[in-house]
């Protein structure tokens, strides 16, 4: 029987997307319909070098619609890399964006249309709903199956100085079309696809577990979860195989609008303070968490664990909570030892010195307020020490 | 530190925003900004439609109208689908056309502004609307268009053709008082010439009249001085009269001192006695030279004198001629009548008139010849007169008595200016009057001074 909690008020945001092979390539209508001039096309060097970009780019110019291209993006965006673009896309006199590229390009086009649309800078926008006015029309090409940013309210943004990645949460930076081809996926070393990977698997375990999940944003997590599992070192073995980059990228999508919507915990918030002081790889830095941050969380919403577990293809049935704990657990560092994800924060060059003030900046994430149980300072130290 | 407590409500108000539920949690919608574009898109296009210049909105490529304002609708009378589905010839004349394609020929922007040219515009209702108008090519999304603003001018037209009136006015005005100016300055400049010629007349005439006048003042000292001679002459007789008389008692004493002598009754007594008698002779004949001399002396200024001694100074140097002659002079005065004026010219005038009276008596050789001479005071003024009874003078010629060169006497006896001069001395000097009429038996002449 369900409880009434289960009918508490839930939102569900999602924006227009296309998804299917060969959709990168309705990009020109796509801009032309949003009434497009001239486009900045938001990239960085490593899709660039794939061609993504270009085809894009091309499909543009055939709907006649002009380019400026801005790709100097490091892989976390950080603050300054928004101003910039920013600061090209006036020059240049774009009325539209698009994103061809991973988490990184992404987040940076959505950082780029608050600051031209809000006229500030982008630091000021941290937080939940700091966004007032819509920013421009944006168009995202995913060309990983992680982030998810194509199709979430969250941009993140790397701030250089003050050492942290801070989130940016609104539905104004929803992008207006996603146009999610499993094609522009294929490029992705086993690697990358192994980090993006687990970052989505992150995505939507903290989805389902979330303090907001609902009984819509609960489907696209178990389904993220459960293709993740099946397809996830298979696609690593067959980079090429575009059903299997399909599979990937769609349970990318489904974990994308679950966390959206249900938004995120612990992990995210740790590794975000992870990524913020040592520029960590972010899928890197949740892979290695989420076993420790399971462990933590597990008392507070033990049944979602075990949805977990069934939809990862364990058998819980009966199993004592400390041992479901367990099982679920070892599937995960399983997953990842397949995957080659065997590092630990000591080997990310994490030092024990650095623990409380890593856990302080995890406080304030907002990811951590979803996190299904509220974690002082020193759980999450004690959560840091673990993974050293 | 944050209590428990702090953190839970915080935790629980950022779960709410982030599930969606915060009331600035909105999807992304242009609407809100879009309405507000459209708002001051409205404002704006209200402010065009209710400016009162004409604009339109030209597309180069096409050189068709593809927007106008309400004003330019309004001003031509036509809708404003109308305006946009007529070609420009429909509202241009052929040099304004002219000149706008010429702007639209260029294919950029122009960096300065053409300059306006005043034309007209055909209206949909007919008649013609005057117009100042300027285009300015603007470059929108890289298609080119000519803004064309055409501000109506009938206004200012009017004003301008009234003050073209006005000035017109004004300069027919001007003409037509230079020309009253140039006719009156012509009329002047003759009346000038005619008056310079005037002038010069008169200059001539004056020099004329001044020659003239110099020749009657010389004819007129030439007169006086035959007049003086004359009297002169008269003068010489009357001495002469004077002198037989004791010139004759001189010679008498000195027979009597020459008999005496020879008869012995000489004595230092008798000689001293004739001594005495021709001392006291002699004595009379300067004084009559003196009297003489001092009558013919004129007058150098004014003097009060009593016309009584006049006539008895007068009279006295005429007494012994007149009484040679047998001619009788009366004297009779009362008022002891005084003259502020020129006595020896006075005396000269009673003398002539004595003259003339013993002339007339002499010739009309009257038996009992009497002059009476009388004098009184009447009204103010001295009263003269002289009358013999010489039997008048003849009705016609009394009235030229006075004029000059007139004269009844022999040729030779007399000058003709005797009479003329008194009158002139009485009247012109003195202020006086010289009249003369005729008694039952001769003339009165009377002086009024």
């Amino acid at each position: 029987m369900k409880e009434p909690t289960e009918f508490a008020l839930r939102k569900f945001v999602a924006p227009e997307f296309i998804f299917g092979i060969d959709a990168r390539k309705l990009t020109g209508r796509y801009a032309k319909n949003f009434g497009a001039r001239k486009v900045l096309v938001v990239s960085d060097p490593r899709v660039m070098a794939a061609g993504w970009t270009d085809d894009v780019i091309a499909c543009l110019r055939e709907e006649g619609v002009e380019c400026a291209v801005f790709s100097s993006i490091t892989s976390n965006p950080r603050a300054d890399e928004v101003m910039k673009g920013a600061e090209l896309y006036q020059r240049e006199g774009c009325n539209a964006l698009v994103a061809v590229g991973g988490g990184s390009p992404m987040d940076c086009a959505k950082g780029i249309g608050i600051v031209c649309a809000n006229k500030r800078d982008i630091i000021a926008f941290e937080g939940v709903d700091k966004v007032e006015l819509p920013i421009p029309p944006l168009i995202c090409i995913p060309t990983t199956a992680g982030s998810a940013a194509d199709v979430s309210q969250f941009a993140i943004i790397s701030d250089v100085q003050r050492r942290v990645k801070f989130a940016i949460i609104s539905k104004m930076i929803v992008p207006d079309i996603a146009l999610i081809d499993p094609v522009t996926t294929t490029s992705m070393p086993a690697e990358l696809t192994a980090w993006t990977g687990m970052d989505a698997l992150c995505h939507a375990i903290e989805a389902y577990v979330s303090t907001a999940h609902s009984p819509i944003t609960d489907l696209f997590a178990l389904q993220a979860i459960r293709l993740i599992t099946s397809n996830m070192l298979p696609t690593m073995v067959e980079l090429d195989n575009i059903v299997l980059r399909g599979e990937m990228l769609l349970a990318c999508l489904d974990a994308g609008l679950a966390f959206s919507n249900a938004s995120l915990g612990a992990v995210h918030a740790m590794a975000h303070s992870l990524g913020g002081l040592l520029n960590a790889p972010h899928g890197e830095c949740n892979a290695i968490l989420l076993p420790y941050v399971i462990e933590f969380n597990f008392p507070a919403a033990p049944d979602r664990y075990r949805e977990i577990g069934k939809a990862m293809g364990l058998d819980m049935d009966g199993m004592a909570s400390r041992d479901a704990l367990s099982a679920l657990v070892a599937a995960i560092n399983h997953l990842n030892k397949q995957a080659k994800l065997t590092y630990t924060l000591g080997q990310l060059g994490v030092d024990r010195g650095i623990i409380p003030t890593l856990a302080e900046k995890a406080m304030h994430d907002p990811c951590i307020f979803t996190n299904p149980r509220q974690p002082r300072s020193k759980d999450i130290e004690a959560i840091y020490e673990k993974a050293l | 530190m944050k209590k428990p407590s702090d953190i839970e409500e915080n935790w629980e108000s950022q779960r709410e925003k982030i599930i969606g539920l915060g009331e600035r949690s909105l999807r992304k919608t242009y609407y809100p900004e879009l309405q507000q574009k459209l708002d001051q898109l409205e404002r704006f296009r209200a402010l065009l439609d209710q400016s009162n210049d004409c604009i339109f909105l030209i597309h180069v490529p096409t050189g068709s109208f593809i927007d106008v304002n309400e004003s330019a609708c309004r001003q031509l009378g036509c809708s404003r689908q109308e305006v946009l589905a007529l070609p420009l010839e429909r509202f241009f004349p052929e040099d304004a056309l002219a000149w706008a394609r010429e702007i639209l020929a260029a294919e950029r922007e122009q960096e300065w502004d053409r300059d306006a040219i005043t034309t007209r515009m055909f209206k949909c209702s007919g008649g013609e609307l005057p117009v100042e108008i300027n285009i300015r090519l603007v470059t929108f999304r890289k298609e080119l268009y000519g803004v064309a603003v055409a501000r109506n001018i009938t206004e200012r037209k009017l004003a301008e053709e009234a003050l073209q009136r006005l000035n017109n006015e004004l300069e027919q005005r001007i003409a037509e008082r230079t020309a009253d100016l140039e006719e009156s300055r012509t009329k002047l400049e003759t009346q000038n010439k005619e008056l310079q010629k005037t002038y010069h007349e008169l200059a001539v005439e004056t020099t004329a009249l001044q020659r003239a006048m110099e020749d009657l003042r010389e004819k007129d000292r030439m007169v006086i001085q035959q007049s003086r001679m004359a009297a002169m002459g008269e003068m010489l007789g009357n001495i002469a009269h004077q002198w037989r008389q004791p010139f004759n008692v001189l010679g008498l004493i000195v027979q009597d001192l020459g008999l005496s002598y020879e008869s012995g009754e000489f004595s230092q007594e008798l000689l001293d006695s004739n001594i005495g008698k021709v001392m006291e002779i002699l004595l009379h004949l300067s004084q009559t030279i003196d009297d003489f001399s001092n009558f013919s002396t004129p007058d150098k200024e004014k003097a009060l004198f009593k016309v009584d001694q006049v006539i008895v100074k007068t009279i006295s140097l005429i007494k012994e001629s007149f009484k040679n002659k047998h001619i009788a002079i009366d004297i009779s005065s009362s008022d002891d009548p005084q003259i502020n004026g020129y006595p020896h010219e006075y005396a000269q005038v009673l003398l002539n008139i004595l003259m003339n009276a013993r002339d007339a008596l002499l010739e009309s050789r009257k038996e009992n010849a009497r002059i009476a001479v009388r004098a009184w005071n009447e009204n103010d003024r001295s009263v003269v007169t002289i009358t013999d009874n010489a039997g008048g003078i003849k009705t016609d010629i009394l009235g030229k008595i006075f004029e000059p060169y007139f004269t009844t006497k022999d040729l030779g006896k007399g000058t003709g200016v005797g009479l003329f001069l008194s009158k002139t001395i009485i009247e012109k000097n003195m202020g006086g009057r010289l009249s003369a009429r005729n008694t039952g038996d001769g003339v009165e002449l009377r002086i009024e001074v």
